[in-house]
């Protein structure tokens, strides 16, 4: 038995992040609105609809920058984690956002329904010069593709698709924003004669585009670091010091899945990093009720066996560990998921001393 | 409009294989999602009506996963 499929998998933390997220469209939409009456006055005056789907556009625009940026962003500091932890409903939420925007500007610019209004929308452009550019057309590229997102953004979709070709799926993000970029450069632009608007959407291609490029890097110095290991080798993971009680530290093996090595009870256990769930990094969690927890959505798994507790049953893979002095070490070869290893204990210093003589003179 | 009609056919058949799924063919891929409650499965609806030919070929396939 897997874990039960549930509607939305809501905790405390991700109903109180919802609600911020909720408020702070009500509150941009409101305040775009507000604020374009205030400035957009006389002959300049944009009527209500108009100011409301451009609200509801600039909106779902910075919110798909922010998804875009908790990648990269969390990589390089894990201050950003908590936002990146609960991105499938902020992805769910601005493309309800970007689809208010769609369905106001293709009611608005389609007559209100005279006669279809989406085939008005649409036949509106042409695709044979850049300033008459049929933009609409972009939009719906950018729509199709965040709704395929987001409608399978459920854990239904990722058991039943795998996650290599869910994982494929989502990352067709990048083509919707490179067709909302374009989408915003051919179409809003062309009528605006302020260059506000170009400078903020190409400030934020260069954001995204830096952050990814800064995040690759990093990950690519940090690979070079990763330990090289043969798959019997005993690999230094930290000292015993340097894991705090019911956390881990995060090995990396070159060519491996990273490893998490916590600190449980006063013994050291090994597992995958990486959550039998989504791939979450369990070495992020930390120890609750005797199972390390992933951060992301709470799998559970024991230490010891790197099993979920009964009646579930995900296993992840473990590694045998051991202490040697004051450092704890780790095996780099991967056990089957659910294999148990007995958690190595810190010995006491005579012990160790002891140990090490008689490894000495087995030498001699 | 062509497009428009290819697409509104597309969704057409989505709205009939998705009525099917949900309402029970699930079971022939992922019997966890048979005994999902029916407010659970309306969540996946709309994903349905948009990949239905995946899931047909899944389906077809044969191959159960989440059991
Ligand atoms: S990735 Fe979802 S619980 Fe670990």
């Amino acid at each position: 038995m897997g874990h039960a499929y549930k509607a939305i998998q809501w905790n405390h933390h991700k109903r109180v992040y919802d609600a911020v997220i909720a408020s702070s469209v009500v509150v941009f939409v409101g305040g775009f609105v507000g604020v374009g009456k205030l400035v957009w006055t006389g002959e300049r005056a944009i009527s209500d609809p108009v100011l409301l789907l451009r609200g509801l556009a600039v909106c779902a625009f910075v919110m798909l920058h922010v998804i875009l940026c908790i990648g990269p962003a969390a990589r390089l500091s894990t201050w950003w984690a908590p936002l990146l932890y609960n991105r499938r409903h902020l992805g769910v939420t601005m493309f309800l956002v970007a689809l208010a925007h769609a369905a106001l500007a293709t009611l608005y610019y389609g007559g209100f329904g005279g006669r279809n209004p989406l085939g008005a929308v649409l036949e509106s452009g042409t695709f044979r010069s850049i300033s008459g550019f049929a933009f609409e057309w972009l939009g719906l590229l950018a729509i199709i593709i965040l709704f395929l997102m987001a409608a399978t953004s459920h854990d239904f979709w990722l058991n039943n698709l795998g996650a290599k070709v869910w994982k494929r799926l989502h990352m067709s993000v990048y083509v919707a924003y490179a067709a909302v970029v374009l989408h915003v450069a051919l179409g809003v632009m062309q009528s605006e004669t302020s260059p506000v608007a170009a400078w903020l959407t190409l400030s934020g291609v260069v954001l995204v585009a830096t952050l990814h490029t800064v995040a690759g890097v990093r990950e690519f110095q940090r690979d070079a670091l990763a330990a090289r290991a043969r798959e019997d080798e005993w690999i230094d993971a930290a000292g015993i010091d340097e894991i705090p009680p019911s956390r881990a530290k995060i090995v990396r093996v070159l060519g491996c899945n990273p490893i998490a090595v916590f600190r449980h009870e006063g013994g050291f256990s090994a597992v995958s990093n990486v959550c039998a769930h989504q791939g979450g990094p369990l070495g992020e969690g930390r120890i609750v009720g005797g199972c390390i927890t992933c951060p992301w959505h709470g799998f559970q798994y024991l230490p010891h066996n790197g099993q979920s507790p009964p009646p579930f049953t995900e296993k992840i893979s473990t590694y045998e560990v051991r202490v040697r002095g004051s450092r704890v070490e780790v095996r780099a070869k991967a056990l089957p998921p659910g294999t148990p290893v007995e958690p190595a204990r810190v010995l006491p210093v005579e012990r160790v001393l002891g140990d090490e003589e008689q490894r000495q003179g087995e030498a001699r | 409009m062509a497009v428009l009609v290819v697409i509104a056919l597309y969704l057409a058949c989505g709205l009939v294989f998705a009525t099917w799924f949900v309402g029970g063919g699930v079971a022939r891929i992922d019997r966890l999602a048979a005994a999902a409650r029916w407010w659970v499965r309306a969540v996946w609806a709309p994903g349905v009506v948009g990949m239905w030919p995946v899931l047909l070929w899944i389906v077809v396939r044969g191959k159960e996963r989440g059991s």
